[in-house]
């Protein structure tokens, strides 16, 4: 924060009073930095030169030509991200109607509201994943109801449609509470401006509201996709090996395979996509923030 | 004025003489401050007055401490304090958010400044109860500032930055966010308040009319520097810059040049009005200059003749006539330029039946007419 | 309510079961009577309770779970608050890069962080299990902190330090008798988020837990592997229990509403 005169004169300049303990700054930023440096870019370090490791010994990307040169690993490489597109596609819609309403309800409704999106997040994920388990498996809640009206059982374990209901259950509430938090700072008055004007109910939604909230889905849209192509648990609980993702394989060749090299160049792909994405992002932020006047 | 000291509030304060020097502080490209000089007693009054963005602000807080000078000097009793910190300074500031602390209750809000001097227990609730007293807060020591209305937070305020017995009182528009009904009973109760103790005190304003009513002296600021400082009476009626003319109460603005006057006597031709119109001498202005002239609504005359000597006799026609309560102003277009003339509320009496369209005589004494040089072309 | 459509209002009822559908299952799942997971459930029993409860498989990694959760907040806040107070007030010119390295944590992938971490004990001989379980949930919450502090302190008035100062505190007194009292509440609400964040956490504890540090999500999880009965939604319903009070609890004892605003 620069320590500049107003334009009513009055200095911010709470920050400058403090120079006189620079050594309470160091003091204070030293800790964090030091175990962010060590116990987070340390492991990454670790891990980049983990997988350049090969079997005959000296040290090349052998272990990347093993993941981009199998078609398998590509196809599950390709699944991942479709799967997170599906994801955060499906969380967008379902979850901006909700999203505007907790935006736009009466103080007590909204509590009500944040406390219901909010709740899930309090529940571990796998026992959130179990939930889903017990919703859709064989002798579940789903397959019970269909039967009871006669209905032939359907098939929702053990496939991606199973595992995509589960994933969008989990990370909902961040799109919700990204879209919510976007539509909370929208001017009503803009709204209000638009309907003196003439405009109809839906049209003040879809000129002026959508537009204006398309931030809050994006970011959450952004969230969302880290999120889904980072998560492993779920798809490992209702998934089992049918639907094979990045995470899931790089546990698989953790543990299973005991491949070490091989899991972390995976670990590096994965994290590669993600660093991407994000990078894309902020690009385009850059670019749109541009265009606006 | 001066009461001597010790150290509470009540018992007398220790006041200081708070002297500033050649002060100048920089953000950048920006001056906010272009080498202010400015005296003020022990127990004087003095308000910083001035439009958004002149450095008033900045200079109370450079006295505080909050913000550092980049040049200069502040001293206070003789010793310069440049270097010392803030919470050395022993100064009490009252800020326009009233800054009580949320989390403690009045009793201990009040106590800090004591409990940082190592004041405690029976004597420091004795001063706290003294200093709630003196600002009609008694009793009040175990409320919290968010039960309080925003008076009561300001006194508490107050009271706070007093009970430690400062060498000086800072305040930054401490009133500015309460009604004005509320505001002016504040005034008052401050001026009381200053002048029983005798604390010397700062007080930042952007209001002309608080800065009149409470200030033993006015320092009018714009862009940096301050441009006079004076008792009241004497900026509003002795203004030494256009500027100050106009921001402190209404001006008639006109703009021409001096003309030889006779018998000494200054002399301007402004508008386009052929014949001179005396006004009152500026040594700073010669013959032949272009030239400033001013004079307050309210010391125009409407229709009368003779009266005070030296005068002319402005011709106009009136363009509007505004109605404010206590007063009517009327707008005249004269050859001069346009005219706008206060008169006290008349009622049913003269200058009540004036209407748009009418053409009337004003006039205005010579030594109601200052003039400033001018404005190079 | 100030004209939402009423269509509108079906939607959020219906999506509102959707969210709440597996918590309600899992919880009521646990009361049955009888031996295998079904919903609806066959009749009202406590055993599952009661079994679950006896078991030090599921007792244990509970205990766990809570000591790391506790610790790894702890540790956290301490890292985290003296760090934003710092950032702050101290104008640094390259405040905004150090920032973005210490929440740069937030976009990994935790399967990620776990492998890392993984290799790096390995190689740095670090044999302790639980501490680098804590250096892993450390890294995982204190980005949380971070910005919760960050955000509620940039939104402070400040002039109240201001006010302190010129009474005559030195600058830590300002700190510790004004600044940390005014952002409680704010920490709090992020040391809560944190808590859960961490006992939640299945990642990093999957792969670097021993039988000793075992946390509840990692005994849950392979307890899942090898078994599909009510034992899982009873430790589970225990687990939602113990978040729900510790919440409520620190609600009355701090009134800290604002959840929503830790986990934006």
């Amino acid at each position: 924060m620069d320590v500049t005169a107003s334009a009513d004169g009055r200095i911010a300049s709470g920050s400058r009073t403090e120079r006189e303990f620079p050594t309470g700054l160091v003091l204070g930023l030293a800790p964090i930095v030091l175990v962010v440096a060590v116990f987070f870019v340390g492991p990454l370090i670790v891990n980049a030169l983990e997988s350049l490791k090969t079997p005959s010994g000296p040290k090349g990307l052998q272990q990347y030509g093993r993941i981009f040169g199998d078609v398998y690993y590509l196809m599950v490489i390709g699944q991942t991200l479709l799967f997170g597109i599906v994801v955060t596609a499906i969380c967008a819609v379902v979850g901006y109607p909700m999203g505007y309403a907790v935006a736009r309800s009466g103080r007590q409704v909204k509590a009500l509201l944040i406390l219901i999106v909010v709740a899930p997040l309090l529940v571990n994920v796998v026992v959130r994943s179990f939930g889903w388990m017990v919703i859709l498996g064989g002798a579940g809640a789903v397959n019970a109801g269909l039967r009871a009206i006669g209905l032939p059982k359907a098939e929702l374990m053990y496939n991606w449609t199973g595992v995509t209901i589960a994933m969008v259950h989990v990370l909902l509430p961040f799109m919700i509470l990204s879209v919510a938090s976007t539509i909370e700072t929208l001017d009503e008055r803009l709204e209000e401006a638009a309907r003196v004007l003439g405009a109809s109910s839906t049209r003040v939604f879809r000129d002026i509201t959508l537009p204006l909230s398309m931030e809050g889905v994006v970011t959450g849209a952004i969230l969302v996709f880290t999120l889904t192509i980072g998560s492993f648990v779920t798809v490992l609980l209702l998934g089992k090996n049918a639907t094979m993702v990045l995470p899931v394989l790089i546990y698989q060749q953790l543990t299973v395979a005991s491949d070490w090299p091989f899991a972390a160049a995976m670990g590096v792909t994965l994290l590669g996509l993600v660093s991407g994405l994000l990078w894309a992002q902020a690009a385009l932020r850059g670019a749109l923030g541009k265009a606006r006047p | 004025m001066n009461m001597g000291s010790s150290e509470g509030v009540g018992g007398g304060v220790r006041n200081a003489n708070v002297e500033i020097r050649r002060l100048r502080r920089s953000f950048g490209a920006v001056d906010a401050l272009k080498g202010v000089d400015l005296t003020i007693a022990t127990g004087e009054f003095v308000a910083l007055l001035g439009p958004s963005g002149c450095g008033k602000t900045t200079l109370l807080r450079c006295i505080a401490g909050l913000v550092t000078p980049t040049g200069g000097e502040i001293l206070i009793d003789g010793q310069p304090i440049t270097g010392v910190p803030v919470h050395k300074r022993d100064l009490g500031m009252v800020f326009q958010g009233y800054a009580l602390f949320p989390h403690m209750d009045v009793g201990q809000n009040i106590g800090f400044g004591l409990k940082m001097r190592g004041v405690r227990g029976a004597e420091a609730g004795r001063r706290v109860e003294e200093a709630l007293g003196l600002v009609q807060m008694a009793g009040y020591e175990r409320r919290y500032p968010a039960q309080l209305s925003g008076g009561q937070q300001q006194r508490v305020a107050l009271a706070r930055a007093l009970v430690t017995g400062p060498k000086a009182l800072l305040l930054d528009e401490p009133f500015g966010a309460l009604d004005a009904k509320l505001r002016e009973s504040m005034q008052v109760e401050l001026r009381r308040l200053q002048r029983r103790l005798g604390v010397t005190t700062i007080f930042v304003t952007h209001d002309q009319q608080e800065a009149l009513s409470m200030a033993d002296r006015v320092a009018v600021m714009r862009a940096g520097t301050i441009e006079q400082c004076d008792e009241p009476s004497r900026i509003y009626d002795e203004p030494l810059t256009p500027f100050v003319a106009e921001f402190i109460g209404q001006a008639n603005r006109f703009e021409g040049r001096l003309a030889d006057g006779r018998d000494g006597r200054a002399v301007v031709v402004i508008g386009e009005r052929e014949d001179p119109l005396p006004a009152r001498n500026n040594p700073a202005c010669r013959a032949g200059d272009r030239i400033i002239a001013m004079v307050r609504p309210e010391r125009i005359r409407i229709g009368e003749r003779g009266g005070l000597e030296p005068s002319a006799v402005v011709r106009g026609r009136i363009v509007d006539k505004v109605f404010v309560g206590e007063k009517i102003t009327i707008y005249l277009e004269t050859s001069a330029g346009t005219v706008a003339a206060a008169i006290a509320n008349p009622g049913r009496g003269p200058g009540a039946h004036f209407k748009v369209g009418d053409v009337i005589d004003v006039t205005w004494a010579a030594d109601d007419f200052v003039i400033f040089p001018g404005l190079p072309p | 309510m100030r004209h939402l459509h009423p269509a509108l209002w079906a939607y959020v009822a219906l999506l509102s079961l959707f969210l709440l559908a597996p918590i309600i299952v899992v919880i009521v799942a646990g009361f049955t009577a009888g031996d295998f997971i079904m919903f609806p459930p066959s009749g009202f029993s406590l055993k599952w309770f009661e079994k679950v409860l006896r078991d030090p498989d599921f007792i244990r990694p509970l205990w766990n779970s809570l000591r790391l959760g506790v610790a790894a907040t702890l540790v956290s806040t301490l890292l985290a608050v003296p760090a934003a107070i710092a950032l702050i007030r101290g104008a640094l010119p390259g405040r905004r890069a150090i920032e973005t390295f210490l929440l740069a944590p937030l976009t990994v992938p935790t399967i990620i962080l776990a492998v890392g971490l993984l290799f790096f004990a390995a190689r740095i001989g670090l044999t302790s299990s639980f501490a680098a379980l804590l250096a892993g949930h450390v890294v995982i919450t204190v980005p949380y902190m971070l910005r919760t502090v960050l955000g509620v302190y940039a939104g402070m008035n400040r002039e109240v330090e201001q006010a302190a100062q010129v009474l005559g505190a030195r600058p830590w007194q300002v700190t510790w008798l004004i600044t940390l009292p005014e952002i409680r509440p704010g920490v709090i609400a992020g040391a809560i988020f944190s808590f859960l964040m961490s006992f939640d956490e299945v990642a990093v504890a999957l792969l670097l837990t021993n039988s000793d540090t075992t946390t509840l999500p990692v005994s849950i999880l392979s307890y899942l592997v090898y078994n599909y009965d009510p034992a899982v939604a009873a430790i589970s319903t225990i687990q939602i229990a113990i978040v729900v009070v510790a919440l409520v609890l620190l609600e009355r004892l701090f009134g800290v509403k604002n959840l929503m605003f830790a986990s934006r």
